[in-house]
């Protein structure tokens, strides 16, 4: 699995980047932005899952959503959103823009351990055990 | 006005610290007024209601935040990590208080500050503050109505 981390944060990023690779990721790629992720792809770079945060600088997370839908190439792209904006409305739009999945901050680890097993992504039990012995991050 | 309740502030501040810094423990409530706020990071909520959330420490506590956030020895952070991860720990805040405050509303993306800089506007005013100790160190968070606006 290939995988982007788009989160201003780099905190985020990496704790993002910890729980992607303990479910299997190969690669985790990161971008600080919307327009950052955006020019990773077009470097190439694309990767099978994306999670993407709201509240960010120059694009935001729902941008991104949108232009990810708009290019034939990108539409393959699983996408969960992974944000403090927990209003209803907001979850909604997320999800009619083409988000599969949606993550309030806080999360904890087995919740985002989840939404990518749900996607088809990791193996679940795995992933847990290996928290469980000791190769867990700040989240396990 | 009081917007949020002592209860749902800790609450919430309590279950934000288990989700990001799990293996270092919860911030327990504070009575006495801790010295050291020597970081503030803040962030403005806009819409129908109008303030900013605040989460100041002291700077042990924001090297401490961030060492476990990064994963890496407090001996390799930089002060952009400091700031990062802080202004991240802030940014969960505020979402969550957001989310308990009249809509719609937006979050701005955060600031943090340090030392001297340490200071509010004048037309904020103080609508809930609670005080925590964690890991020994002070932890306060705040949450101020604009009384410019609207």
């Amino acid at each position: 699995m290939k995988a982007l981390v788009v989160d201003d944060s780099r905190a985020m990023r990496s704790i993002l980047g910890r729980i992607l690779r303990k479910v299997g990721a190969e690669e985790v790629h990161e971008a600080g932005d919307g327009s950052q992720a955006i020019a990773r792809l077009e470097e190439g770079a694309v990767p099978d899952v994306a999670l993407v945060d709201w509240n960010m600088p120059v694009m935001n997370g729902l941008e991104l959503v949108v232009a990810l839908r708009s290019k034939k190439e990108w539409r393959r792209i699983a996408i969960v959103m992974v944000t403090t904006e927990s209003d209803q409305a907001q979850m909604v739009r997320a999800l009619a823009a083409g988000a599969h999945e949606y993550l309030i901050k806080p999360f904890d680890e087995e919740s985002l351990i989840d939404k990518l097993a749900l996607l088809g992504f990791g193996a679940r039990q795995e992933a847990l055990v290996a928290g469980e012995a000791g190769e867990g991050g700040p989240l396990s | 006005m009081t917007v949020l309740s002592t209860e749902e502030v800790v609450q919430l501040t309590q279950e934000i610290w288990s989700a990001l810094l799990a293996p270092q423990g919860t911030p327990q409530l504070e009575l006495d007024d801790l010295p050291g706020y020597e970081v503030l990071a803040t962030t403005d909520i806009t819409g129908e209601w109008n303030g900013t959330v605040c989460v100041a420490c002291s700077r042990a506590a924001a090297r401490r935040v961030t060492s476990v956030m990064f994963e890496i020895p407090d001996e390799d952070l930089g002060e952009t990590d400091v700031r990062d991860a802080v202004g991240e720990l802030v940014n969960v805040v505020g979402g969550n208080i957001k989310g308990l405050l009249p809509g719609p509303t937006v979050l701005s993306l955060p600031k943090v500050v340090e030392g001297g800089e340490l200071s509010l506007p004048p037309h904020l005013e103080l609508a809930q503050e609670v005080r925590f100790s964690w890991m020994a160190e002070p932890v306060l968070v705040s949450v101020w109505t604009d009384t410019s606006a609207g």
